[in-house]
C-alpha cells in the first residue's frame, strides 16, 4: 500500500513536471558485420540493426503504456564506424551512414550514433575517411548521429584532429547552408567520450560492450525545479546544503524510474540492460528546463554570477541521487546546458546575460560541455579549433567528460535566431570574442597526456 | 485453528484500541492481524483474533457489545472464512487515480467498471478539497489487482468512459513505479 502522498508526488512528477525516460538507446555492436566487399557490409549492417531493434519501438509502447511514463525517443548506438569499416573510403563510408539512416528509419527510430572515431592518439586511414565523409553523410541523412573523440585524460590531446575537426564543422555547416547548418547539430567533438551514453548525439556503443545493450537516459530538469521552488516557497530560510539534500532525493527517484523501465524493455527483448544515464537534458519546452533550476535557486539568470557554483551543486546532487538509486549509472549523467535545446538558456544567450566565455567556464562543471552553440557563420575553422581545443583540455584535466557541438550558422551574423526544429531547437547566434588562435592550431601535434595520468 | 474477525466502528476518541483490545485479551483471543484507520472523525478497524478454545463466537460477540456500546462503538462479530477471490488466478498491481469535480456516482461508476473486468481493490482512498472556484474536488486513489486474463487497454478504455462522464483526469500505472519512486527497498511486485 502507498500513501497519498506517495501517489499524488509520483503522479505530480509525471503530470506536471515533465518526468520522462528522454531516451531508451538500443546498441548494436557491427563487428561481426566486417565484410570487405562494401555492399556486403551495408547489407550486413541493415539486417543485424533490423533483426536487434524490431521489438524496440512495441516494446517500450508497451512499457510506456504500462508505467504511464513517456519514453521520448528510442534510439540505436553503434560500434564507431571508423573501426568497423576502417577499409572503406570516403565515398563507401558515406553509403554506410546512408544504410543507418535507412536502418534507424525502418524500425521507426529517431536518431541513430556511432557514425564516429576514436582519435585521440591519432587518426588510422579509416578515422581519416570517416572524418572526410562527414559534411556528406549528415547532409544526406535524416537521423545520423556523429561524435569524434579527440582527447582524453590517458592520451592528452590530438591536436592534429582538432584541427581537422574545424573544418569539419566549417564544411558540414556550408553542406547544409539551407538548413541553418543543421548537420553541424548531429556532430559533436568529444574529450573522454564515455562508451555507453545514450543521448545524442554522442551515442555510441563502446568496443568493450557487449553485442547488444539497452541503455536509458533519465531526464527531469522539471521535476528538480519543481521540488527547488516548493521547498524555496515553504521555507524562505532554506540553506543551499538543504537544497542540494532535495535535489540529491530528487535525482534518485528520478533513476529508479530509469531503471525499472530499461530494465523490463531489455528482458522483454532479451537484451541485456546496461546504464542508466541521469541526465538533467531539457527540450525546448516551458517546464522542462535547466535554466529555470537556476531562477529557482536565486538567480536572476543562468550565467549571472554564481552560475558556476549553482551548477556545479547540481550536477553534483544529481550524481549523488543517481548513485544511491542505481548500481549501473553511466553515460555522461549530470547536468546538460544546451543552448538551443532549453528556452531559458537560449533566452539568457539572447539578452546577454550568459556568453560564450562563461559557458565554458560551466563546463567545468557539468556533465558535457558547448553543446548547441550557434555562432555567426564568418567564425573562421582555426577559431572553431581552438574553441574545440580549450573545451576539449577542460576534459582532459579534469578527467570527465566534455563536448562540443557548435554550428557556425551560414549565412547568419551574432544576434540573429538559428533554428534546427523538434528537440534541437532554435538559439541566438553567440558572438565570439576577437582574437586569433590560427597560428596556434596550425602547429598540430599532441598536447602530451598531463600529470592526472599517471595513476598506475 | 478457528479465527474470528471482529470489526468496530465509532467516533474517534483516546483508547478504543486499548479497550477492544483488552476485551479481547480477557475473553482470550490472541490479535493476529489488526488494520485501523480514522476517517475525518470517524473510527474504524478490523481485527483478526484466534478463537479460544472454550468460548463461542456468539458469546464473544455479547461480551464486547455489553463493553463497547456504551462507548458508542458498533462492534461486528463473525468466523473468518476463506474465500477465493475473483482474481486469485494471478494478475499485475495497478494503481488507478482520479481527480475532479465531486460528483454523486462517479466512485461507483469507477469500481463498477473495476469489478466488471473482475478487477480486485487492495486498498481505496478518497480525498476530498475544495478546489479554489472550481467547487469541490475529488481526488480518488485505488489499488487493484488486474487479473491476468483482462488486457490493460480494456481496463484503461473502460475507466477512460468513466472518466469522461464524470469530467475526471484518470491515470492507470503499474504500481512498481510508484515503489520505485517512493520506497528505499522497493518491493516491486513480480508477474505471475
Amino acid at each position: 500500500m502507498f500513501s497519498d502522498r506517495e501517489v499524488l508526488s509520483t503522479l505530480a512528477m509525471v503530470r506536471g513536471e515533465n518526468l520522462d525516460l528522454r531516451t531508451v538507446t538500443l546498441g548494436v555492436s557491427l563487428f561481426d558485420c566486417c565484410a570487405s566487399d562494401p555492399e556486403r557490409f551495408q547489407e550486413n549492417i541493415f539486417r543485424k540493426i533490423t533483426r536487434l531493434a524490431a521489438q524496440l519501438v512495441p516494446v517500450c509502447n508497451e512499457a510506456e503504456e504500462k508505467y504511464g511514463v513517456p519514453i521520448v525517443n528510442k534510439r540505436l548506438s553503434v560500434s564507431p564506424i571508423a573501426a568497423v569499416g576502417a577499409a572503406f573510403d570516403p565515398a563507401q563510408m558515406v553509403k554506410i551512414a546512408q544504410t543507418l539512416d535507412a536502418a534507424a528509419r525502418e524500425v521507426g527510430v529517431d536518431f541513430v550514433g556511432g557514425f564516429g572515431a576514436l582519435v585521440e592518439k591519432g587518426c588510422t586511414p579509416g578515422d581519416r575517411h570517416l572524418i572526410e565523409a562527414l559534411p556528406e553523410a549528415l547532409a544526406t541523412t535524416e537521423r545520423l548521429c556523429a561524435s569524434i573523440n579527440v582527447a582524453t585524460t590517458r592520451a592528452g590531446i590530438n591536436m592534429d584532429a582538432v584541427a581537422l575537426m574545424g573544418e569539419t564543422i566549417k564544411a558540414t555547416a556550408r553542406r547544409t547552408a539551407d538548413r541553418d547548418g543543421l548537420g553541424c547539430a548531429k556532430l559533436v567533438v568529444f574529450a573522454n567520450i564515455p562508451q555507453d551514453v545514450p543521448f545524442m548525439a554522442g551515442a555510441y556503443l563502446g568496443i568493450g560492450e557487449p553485442d547488444a545493450v539497452i541503455n536509458v537516459g533519465v531526464s527531469g530538469p522539471g521535476v528538480v525545479n519543481e521540488a527547488i521552488r516548493r521547498a524555496r516557497s515553504a521555507n524562505s530560510a532554506i540553506r543551499l546544503d538543504e537544497l542540494a539534500e532535495l535535489v540529491k532525493r530528487t535525482a534518485c527517484r528520478v533513476t529508479r524510474v530509469g531503471e525499472l523501465i530499461g530494465r523490463e524493455v531489455a528482458a522483454r527483448m532479451n537484451i541485456r540492460f546496461g546504464i542508466v544515464d541521469l541526465s538533467l537534458a531539457p527540450t525546448p519546452r516551458v517546464g522542462d528546463s535547466v535554466g529555470e533550476i537556476f531562477r529557482s535557486l536565486g538567480l536572476s539568470r543562468i550565467g549571472a554570477p554564481g552560475s558556476t557554483a549553482a551548477l556545479a551543486m547540481l550536477n553534483d546532487a544529481v550524481k549523488r541521487g543517481g548513485a544511491f538509486a542505481s548500481c549501473n549509472v553511466g553515460g555522461l549523467s549530470g547536468a546538460f546546458i544546451p543552448v538551443s535545446e532549453d528556452l531559458e538558456i537560449s533566452a539568457a544567450a539572447e539578452d546577454g546575460t550568459l556568453s560564450l566565455e562563461k559557458l565554458e567556464a560551466m563546463t567545468s562543471v557539468c556533465s558535457v560541455g558547448l553543446d548547441m552553440i550557434a555562432l555567426p557563420g564568418d567564425t573562421d575553422a582555426a577559431t572553431i579549433s581552438g574553441i574545440i581545443a580549450d573545451e576539449m583540455a577542460i576534459g582532459v584535466i579534469n578527467k570527465k567528460s566534455t563536448a562540443a557541438r557548435l554550428i557556425p550558422v551560414p549565412g547568419k551574423k551574432a544576434g540573429d535566431r538559428a533554428s534546427f526544429g523538434g528537440l534541437l531547437g532554435s538559439a541566438i547566434i553567440m558572438p565570439v570574442k576577437s582574437g586569433s588562435c590560427t597560428d596556434f592550431i596550425r602547429q598540430g601535434g599532441l598536447i602530451p597526456a598531463p600529470l592526472q595520468s599517471l595513476i598506475n | 485453528m478457528e479465527k474470528w474477525v471482529v470489526s468496530v466502528l465509532g467516533g474517534d476518541h483516546p483508547g478504543i484500541v486499548a479497550q477492544v483490545a483488552s476485551c479481547l485479551a480477557e475473553f482470550g483471543c490472541n490479535i493476529e492481524d489488526c488494520n485501523q484507520t480514522i476517517l475525518q472523525t470517524e473510527f474504524a478497524a478490523i481485527f483478526i483474533v484466534t478463537a479460544p478454545e472454550h468460548h463461542t463466537l456468539a458469546a464473544l460477540d455479547a461480551h464486547l457489545q455489553q463493553r463497547l456500546q456504551a462507548e458508542g462503538l458498533t462492534v461486528r462479530t463473525k468466523s473468518l472464512t476463506r474465500q477465493e477471490k475473483t482474481s486469485s488466478g494471478g494478475g499485475m498491481p495497478f494503481v488507478v487515480a482520479t481527480k475532479g469535480p465531486d460528483r454523486v456516482g462517479m466512485i461507483a461508476a469507477l469500481a463498477n467498471a473495476m469489478a466488471t473486468l473482475g478487477c480486485n481493490i487492495n486498498n481505496f482512498r478518497a480525498i476530498a478539497r475544495s478546489g479554489n472556484g472550481k467547487g469541490e474536488q475529488m481526488t480518488t486513489i485505488f489499488e487493484i489487482t488486474l487479473p491476468a486474463q483482462v488486457e490493460l487497454s480494456r481496463l484503461k478504455a473502460s475507466l477512460g468512459a468513466v472518466a469522461q462522464r464524470f469530467e475526471l483526469e484518470i491515470s492507470v500505472q503499474h504500481s512498481a513505479i510508484f515503489a520505485a519512486t517512493n520506497q528505499i527497498t522497493p518491493d516491486i511486485p513480480r508477474e505471475t
